[in-house]
């Protein structure tokens, strides 16, 4: 909001960027039906197994496991959804006869010791942590805190001193 | 209703017509409008006012799949997607393949933006002017068909063009590439800097790079800031529309500016069909329109016709504008029109890395990069290859993160600040030599959703191309391995298709000879005069620089011609 602000008092509101035509605000309609996988409670444990809370926030306080859900129905091959569907079964298999717990009630030196070492599914857990990856360091926390990430700058400096 | 018809007919009369809004129809509707007349301007496309970027204040984080694009638009415009500009946050300004549909004799990716503005909004804002060796090359390499003007013809109306626009350069006093009107220039990066300094002693000055001149306001002046535009922000989010008019469109600039005269007046929705002429008057009356929402059919009345619609629609217009006197479309004596179609080949690439100036990074965000001007071929033949390229250069440096381990391991190691080697690159961007057998037609049975013919396109690269693709990997290999970059490697761009440019150019082109050319050196049909086609369409060779400033030039000059002329009753 703030940005918004800014962009407000340099007088460029006045553009209508708040009154946009309506093909404009359609733009994305329809892309907010929800899709559930069967356990989609277990990308919450997941992300935060990858990435846990401590005195900063984690993964799933940046919303990652809404994230994995979203783009891998929305951005990945039938072949991969599949992939995925299997690996969390297996993962969930694996709590039940290790710890007698469904996976996302493990706590996370638990699932995390399950993920890590699962090499049946490696590849599907890689990318698990790469999509983590991803959306931790999108995320606001991230890079306004650690990236000093500015929209717009204003100014382009070819080379300073690190 | 005699009467009714008679109103109805001067509603839709104007002095002039402009078919398209992008980046050479806004020009043309900003001086004809501009010189007091009444103009019409016809987009195809849907209404887009300066401002209308529904995502243009976006964060990275709000978008929902975080700028990828899914699987159901993948699968849906396997060809529009194929753009590099297209992603979550501008797809909207792109046409969706299914939605109008062409028939690829050979592949060709066709990428289209229909909207007020067209492509203006999504173009790469590269803004180099021709040479005069660029201008004489058809004939000095005995192409086809040559240009029926030279340099000293055009340079005036790139300065009238540059003032307005906006165009950020160095002066760098090249006869390959001369110098323009230019706001202050961005700054090269400390490799950049070196890779110059570099070229210019092992080459004795043969091989400059140079800062690339592009359409951003790097340094308002009063007339940009009449148009209702402000500095440049250096978001370098320029496919989305810019809020601040920092770059370059015609949303932004040209049509603004037209409506601000009071005679021009906007029809969005509005597919030309073709060009109305008059077997009596033997001249072109008027345009047909289709109504793209109701498919009501409108005809509209000028005695100037500019004909901008952009490359490949432009020929699709003047191909179907058929009449006992032009049964071949509209200019169309020697059976040419169509024909000739040329592009810029970009098919390959080389990277790099620079172990040196580790201390040193850049800072901020820079919406351009450097730029090799053509070094090969420039005032005489030196190769086994025709013509040459001109390349891309950037130099930058970014923060890497370390993605080892997991859990608290891994948190600690995504906030290590820690850089890379200078990664560098580079982008061909070869001459292509204009031929008969690279065309356009129209089928002559499948129609799209309007009526309008749909278009057979037929466009291939040739041995020249690959030559010259061979000559780029080599040579810019040579450069970075004296400028002591490391890990050098070309790249072959796997899928890339003539079209993917989005310089497509040629079909309807100038010439002196009616026999192999279809418009005179004012951009006029040779056997129409009042009709005027100054986009892509009416280039007769394409060089190696970005079109698009030579477009605006060519329109500004044409329109100023065009006025005169009516006002002198000749049209």
């Amino acid at each position: 909001m703030e940005r918004r602000n800014v962009i407000k008092s340099l007088g460029i509101g006045l553009l209508g960027l708040g009154n946009l035509p309506s093909w404009a605000n359609n733009w994305n309609s329809g892309s907010f039906e929800h899709f559930e996988f069967e356990n989609s409670e277990m990308f919450a444990k997941i992300v935060d197994c990858i990435i846990p809370e401590t005195n900063t926030p984690g993964a799933k306080s940046v919303g990652a496991h809404k994230y994995l859900e979203k783009v891998i129905k929305d951005c990945y091959s039938e072949q991969i959804q599949s992939e995925v569907k299997q690996t969390l079964k297996n993962l969930e298999k694996e709590a039940m006869v290790k710890h007698q717990k469904s996976f996302e009630k493990l706590d996370n030196l638990q699932a995390l010791e399950i993920l890590k070492n699962n090499t049946a599914n490696k590849k599907t857990v890689d990318f698990f942590k790469n999509l983590t990856i991803r959306s931790y360091t999108s995320s606001e926390y991230y890079l306004t805190n650690h990236k000093n990430y500015q929209m717009a700058p204003a100014y382009f400096h070819g080379c300073v001193a690190i | 209703m005699a009467n009714f018809n008679i109103d109805s007919k001067k509603k839709r009369t104007f002095d002039a017509i402009a078919i398209g809004s992008g980046i050479s129809g806004g020009w043309a509707a900003k001086e004809l409008s501009e010189k007091g007349l009444k103009t019409l301007v016809l987009e195809r496309g849907k209404e887009v006012n300066h401002g209308d970027y529904p995502t243009t204040m976006m964060q990275p984080w709000e978008f929902e799949h975080l700028g990828q694009i899914t699987k159901e638009m993948k699968d849906a415009n396997p060809i529009a997607t194929k753009c590099y500009a297209f992603g979550e946050d501008s797809s909207h300004f792109f046409v969706k393949d299914a939605e109008h549909p062409y028939i690829q004799e050979k592949p060709f990716d066709w990428i289209r933006g229909y909207q007020s503005g067209g492509k203006s909004l999504l173009w790469a804002r590269g803004t180099q002017r021709w040479s005069k060796y660029d201008f004489e090359g058809p004939a000095r390499d005995g192409f086809d068909v040559h240009w029926p003007i030279g340099y000293e013809d055009l340079a005036p109306w790139y300065s009238h063009v540059e003032i307005f626009a906006g165009i950020s350069g160095n002066k760098d006093g090249l006869e390959s590439l001369p110098d323009g009107e230019f706001l202050k220039p961005h700054e090269q990066t400390c490799v950049e800097k070196h890779f110059t300094d570099q070229m210019r002693k092992h080459y004795n000055g043969a091989r400059p790079v140079i800062i690339g001149r592009c359409a951003h306001l790097t340094d308002p002046q009063p007339i940009h800031y009449q148009q209702g535009r402000a500095k440049c922000q250096q978001r370098d989010l320029c496919q989305r529309g810019c809020p601040y008019g920092g770059y370059f469109s015609s949303n932004a600039s040209t049509l603004p500016w037209a409506k601000m005269t009071g005679n021009m007046t906007m029809r969005n929705n509005s597919v030309v069909h073709s060009i109305i002429y008059d077997e009596k008057k033997q001249k072109a009356i008027g345009v047909k329109v289709i109504d793209a929402i109701t498919k009501q059919e409108i005809e509209y009345f000028a005695r100037i016709i500019f004909v901008n619609g952009s490359t490949v629609n432009t020929n699709i217009i003047l191909l179907n504008s058929k009449s006992s006197r032009f049964p071949n479309g509209l200019g169309n004596d020697n059976g040419l029109m169509g024909k000739y179609i040329h592009f810029h080949n970009f098919e390959t690439t080389i990277s790099g890395e620079y172990e040196g100036f580790l201390d040193k990074k850049t800072d901020g965000i820079r919406p351009n990069g450097s730029y090799i001007p053509r070094f090969r071929n420039v005032k005489k033949q030196e190769t086994d290859f025709l013509r040459g390229y001109a390349s891309g250069f950037s130099a930058s440096r970014m923060e890497v993160t370390n993605r080892e381990g997991w859990g608290e391991e891994l948190k600690k190691n995504l906030f290590e600040k820690k850089y890379g080697n200078w990664r560098v690159g580079s982008h061909f961007m070869g001459e292509t030599i204009p031929k008969i057998s690279n065309y356009v037609k129209l089928d002559e049975t499948l129609k799209d959703q309007w009526g309008v013919p749909q278009v057979r396109i037929h466009v291939e690269m040739d041995g020249n191309d690959a030559k010259m693709a061979k000559d780029f990997r080599e040579q810019l290999t040579e450069m970075y391995t004296l400028a002591g970059f490391t890990n050098i490697k070309t790249h072959s761009r796997n899928g890339w298709n003539p079209g993917l440019d989005i310089h497509e150019m040629g079909g309807v082109i100038m010439g002196n000879d009616p026999k192999n050319s279809q418009l005179n050196e004012w951009n006029q049909l040779h056997h129409c005069k009042n009709v005027f086609v100054t986009d892509g369409a009416c280039m007769t060779s394409n060089s190696t620089q970005n079109p698009s400033l030579t477009y605006m030039a060519l329109t500004a000059r044409a329109a100023n011609h065009a006025v005169e002329e009516f006002k002198k009753g000749n049209l």
